[in-house]
């Protein structure tokens, strides 16, 4: 036992070096030998672009998964954090790569719909993916400082009808996917927020807690720590069904408000997919998630980190972008004009 | 009561000794501090990367020696930075620029060896101090959450009013680099409107310009330029003197190192505040208010001690709001944070509630880490110099080397290898004007920290500028800022005076002052004359160049 976790720190040492050396030379995974849909993957390693930073949630979770995808696949599979410009910089370089299914990557809904803003000259949409499977939900809440004035959410609202500008919500990234949620909810409940923007969800936070602005909006696992500790309490769940574990807070749709934070960790491959391998990929997928599911380490590392893990085919995930998609057409140029 | 309290820290603190001081512990400290030492080393790899790269170990080997090591990883890389900071003039990040101004005029006396000691013991300093404020003052960081965005506002207000103290003898120099280091954080994403400003349509560039590239050129990449020139023309540059810091050295490193640790801790406290100004803040105060602050630019090791003892209670500091709050407060407070939630633990006060015996050892772990990077770096300073007897062709050729793959491993895209170049050869062109380079450090770090906090300000005021001032704490760092900048000219005027005065009684034969007297001595018993012109003359004056 010691000397497995002995051999584990050599390892540690060693490692970093090596791959620091290698890591240049393994960048780009395509090209060569895409053959047909029968002998799909072969024994070529495939590349599974994350555009986020390792150590965030939807990298630890695609990094969970992907022992269970290899052992589908009998291939390895190679995670590379393309990091920037809020997923756009990865996104691109999935949309350019062969589609031979050899690179797939990790398309978030919705952030990936960030090229809905035209000022981003994102040079994708939902065209250039081919969406092979959704393998986790988020769900949000709407999160008061616990040593604040607000309680409930209908009295931040009838504060926000009687004058208009007076309460301030908190994005972290204006036209991303909290801003957008905030502003249907505006629309939704007829009222106007000041947003005051910050540069990522640590900063926001800080300033919530420290009673810097009224509301924040965002997923369920980034206020855990702060509701279990008391220092942020949920003033209502952006859902049509009350959360597991917030089972209490309100949901949105019981007080009459249609705004609902649906976010997800989608796998893709660039679009020109031949649909044998889409197939093939979709299917080691489903067999993935099944197999991980079972596994107590990946389950408890799923329930620690609030995941909402679940299997959904490529049908299911291709109508889900296409509603999120016409969604945001609507909400973006609303969010943004605000400013 | 309140002893109750304090004995039960106490014996917790004991039992994580307990937990660090096991073999396998002991051994995945070892390899963080080590992986932290290279990182840090070479030029452009950023802990950031090895934690991220180690995250999956965590998940084998458990929550304890997993987060001990990655924890190393990261105060192990604030070692290894000083090493090319001092020896080479390259600095690998933002927080090594303030060390490259003395060190490297020290190194070039052949006082590397002392240099470094200095750094290594203040970074212990700096470390254990923190950990100290992180043990007895955890609950100062609720008490900062009552900063706003106006406070934060007048930090990097107070933060620019150094640029003075930065620019040495050309202040309008100085103050053209604060513009164009301010120029350098308008890339990006505009603050207000969330459209790309300055980006060319590039979304390499919605993030900013990536600091390190930019530091690693202007900084590095010019100075290695430089020594490719000079090399040419030139006999060597650097010699390898003794390596013991003499009693002197150490003598005027305590105010530094104290006053250093002081304000790391309070810096990294603050989720979102500048955490690299804390290094120019500390540089800053020793070149006013020190004693040797009459040999600042030729070598004063106050230079040194303080910016390095700032960097490492900060690292140390900035963990405190992960563990009190449950927030990180940076990229690489995030992938600890990620190896925690891995585990099940939440990070904050739960933490030490339901699992006390991970938290107490994580935090024991923090001192038996810098215990071990203590001992591993004083012995290898003797090694680190020889790079200095490397060939120069051989130099260039691995550093320029590393900087560019570590550029691209920083984003993962090639433009940040452009952006390395284009400062390199920026930097070289500033260099041979003289212009001083460290104002560009500071303010392109705290560009964006000023403009969105002044945003979120007036958006929270609806728009009244007089919010600014609102605050006490905004107001008396408002008032510090605008003293610093009206008074700095006339205290130099003033001291100056002082010391010209000082100087005609010592040339009368009157009694000279103790420790001018002795600095000189030591300065010039140390110093090769071959290397400097201006120690001709014995008596040292502020005016006087390097």
């Amino acid at each position: 036992m010691d000397r497995r976790i002995a051999s584990a720190a050599l390892a540690a040492i060693i490692l970093p070096l090596a791959l620091a050396g290698c890591s240049s030379l393994t960048s780009s995974g395509d090209g060569g030998g895409g053959g047909d849909a029968a002998d799909f993957p072969g024994s070529e390693p495939i590349t599974m672009i994350v555009p986020f930073s390792a150590g965030g949630s939807s990298d630890l979770m695609v990094r969970g998964l992907v022992p269970f995808m290899e052992d589908e696949l009998g291939t390895s599979i190679i995670v590379e954090n393309t990091v920037g410009a809020g997923g756009q910089i990865g996104l691109t370089s999935l949309a350019n790569a062969t589609p031979d299914g050899h690179t797939i990557g990790l398309t978030n809904l919705p952030s990936a719909l960030a090229y809905v803003n035209e000022d981003r000259g994102a040079t994708y949409d939902q065209d250039s993916f081919e969406a092979l499977a959704t393998v986790n939900r988020f769900r949000g809440i709407v999160a008061a400082s616990s040593t604040g004035p607000w309680t409930s959410i209908e009295q931040v609202v009838e504060a926000a009808q009687a004058a208009p500008g007076t309460i301030t919500v908190g994005v972290d990234g204006l036209g991303g996917d909290d801003h957008i949620v905030v502003t249907a909810f505006e629309e939704a409940a007829g009222v106007d927020f000041t947003i005051v923007p910050f540069d990522d969800g640590s900063e926001k936070m800080t300033a919530l807690i420290g009673n810097q602005i009224d509301l924040s909006f965002g997923s369920v696992p980034t206020f855990r720590a702060q509701i279990e500790t008391g220092s942020v309490s949920a003033l209502a769940a952006l859902d049509a069904e009350p959360i597991v574990g917030l089972e209490d807070v309100p949901t949105t749709e019981s007080l009459g408000y249609d705004a609902v934070w649906e976010s997800y960790n989608v796998l893709s491959a660039p679009a020109g997919l031949d649909a044998g391998v889409r197939d093939t990929l979709e299917a080691a997928i489903e067999a993935a998630s099944e197999a991980a599911m079972q596994d107590a380490d990946f389950e408890a590392q799923m329930t620690n980190g609030g995941y909402e893990f679940g299997f959904q085919d490529s049908a299911w995930t291709n109508e889900k972008w296409t509603d999120l998609d016409a969604l945001w057409r609507e909400l973006v140029p609303l969010a943004l004009a605000q400013q | 009561m309140k002893g109750d309290v304090d004995v039960d820290i106490l014996a917790q603190l004991l039992a994580g000794f307990q937990t660090v001081l096991t073999p396998v512990n002991l051994l995945f400290a070892l390899a963080g501090c080590v992986m932290g030492m290279v990182v840090g080393i070479l030029p452009g790899f950023g802990p950031p990367a090895a934690m991220a790269l180690l995250l999956p170990v965590t998940f084998v080997v458990g929550p304890v020696p997993g987060i001990i090591m990655i924890a190393a990883i990261l105060y192990g890389s604030m070692y290894g930075g000083t090493i090319t900071a001092v020896l080479l003039n390259v600095p690998g990040e933002p927080s090594s620029v303030a060390t490259t101004l003395e060190g490297y005029a020290l190194a070039k006396q052949g006082r590397g060896g002392p240099a470094l000691v200095i750094a290594a013991a203040g970074s212990f300093v700096g470390a254990t101090v923190g950990i100290i404020g992180m043990v007895l003052f955890a609950p100062l960081a609720t008490a900062v959450l009552g900063l706003g965005a106006r406070d934060y506002f007048a930090i990097g207000v107070l933060g620019l009013s150094l640029v003075v103290g930065l620019s040495g003898r050309n202040v309008l120099k100085g103050l053209v680099c604060a513009l164009i280091g301010l120029a350098i954080g308008l890339v990006g994403l505009d603050p207000v409107l969330g459209t790309p400003r300055f980006t060319g349509g590039m979304p390499e560039l919605f993030d900013g310009i990536d600091l390190v590239a930019v530091v690693m050129g202007l900084f590095g990449l010019s100075e290695m330029l430089i020594g490719l020139e000079q090399r040419v023309s030139k006999g060597r540059l650097t010699k390898i003197g003794r390596i013991a810091p003499t009693r002197e050295d150490w003598r005027r490193s305590v105010g530094p190192m104290a006053r250093g640790s002081i304000i790391g801790f309070f810096v990294g406290l603050l989720p979102g505040s500048p955490g690299t100004a804390a290094t120019f803040f500390s540089y800053a105060l020793e070149r006013r208010w020190s004693k040797g602050r009459q040999q600042f630019g030729r070598g004063a090791i106050e230079g040194v001690a303080g910016p390095e003892t700032a960097n490492n209670s900060l690292g140390i500091a900035t963990m405190v709001p992960m563990f009190t709050l449950g927030i990180p407060s940076s990229v690489t407070m995030a992938i600890m944070m990620g190896a925690f939630i891995v585990h099940g633990l939440t990070p904050g006060p739960l933490l030490f509630r339901d699992h006390p015996d991970v938290a107490w050892a994580i935090i024991a772990s923090l001192f038996v880490g810098n215990v071990i990077l203590l001992i591993l770096n004083v012995p290898l300073i003797r090694v680190w110099l020889y790079i200095l007897k490397i060939p120069y062709a051989v130099l260039f050729g691995i550093v320029v080397g590393l900087m560019i793959l570590g550029a691209f491993l920083v984003t993962g895209t090639a433009l940040n290898i452009l952006v390395l170049l284009v400062f390199g050869v920026f930097g070289y062109v500033l260099r041979k004007l003289d212009v001083p380079l460290a104002p560009i450090a500071l303010t392109m770090v705290l560009g964006s920290i000023l403009e969105e906090n002044l945003v979120r300000a007036l958006l929270l005021s609806d728009g009244d500028v007089t919010t600014l001032v609102g605050s006490p704490f905004s107001a008396i760092l408002l008032t510090v800022a605008a003293l610093a900048l009206v008074g700095a000219p006339l205290l130099s005027m003033g001291a100056k005076r002082l010391e010209r005065r000082r100087q005609r009684i010592v040339d009368m034969g009157g009694l000279p002052t103790g420790a001018v007297a002795t600095l000189d001595a030591a300065d010039l018993a140390d110093a090769d004359p071959s290397d400097r012109s201006s120690t001709d003359r014995p008596t040292p004056t502020a005016s006087k160049g390097e």
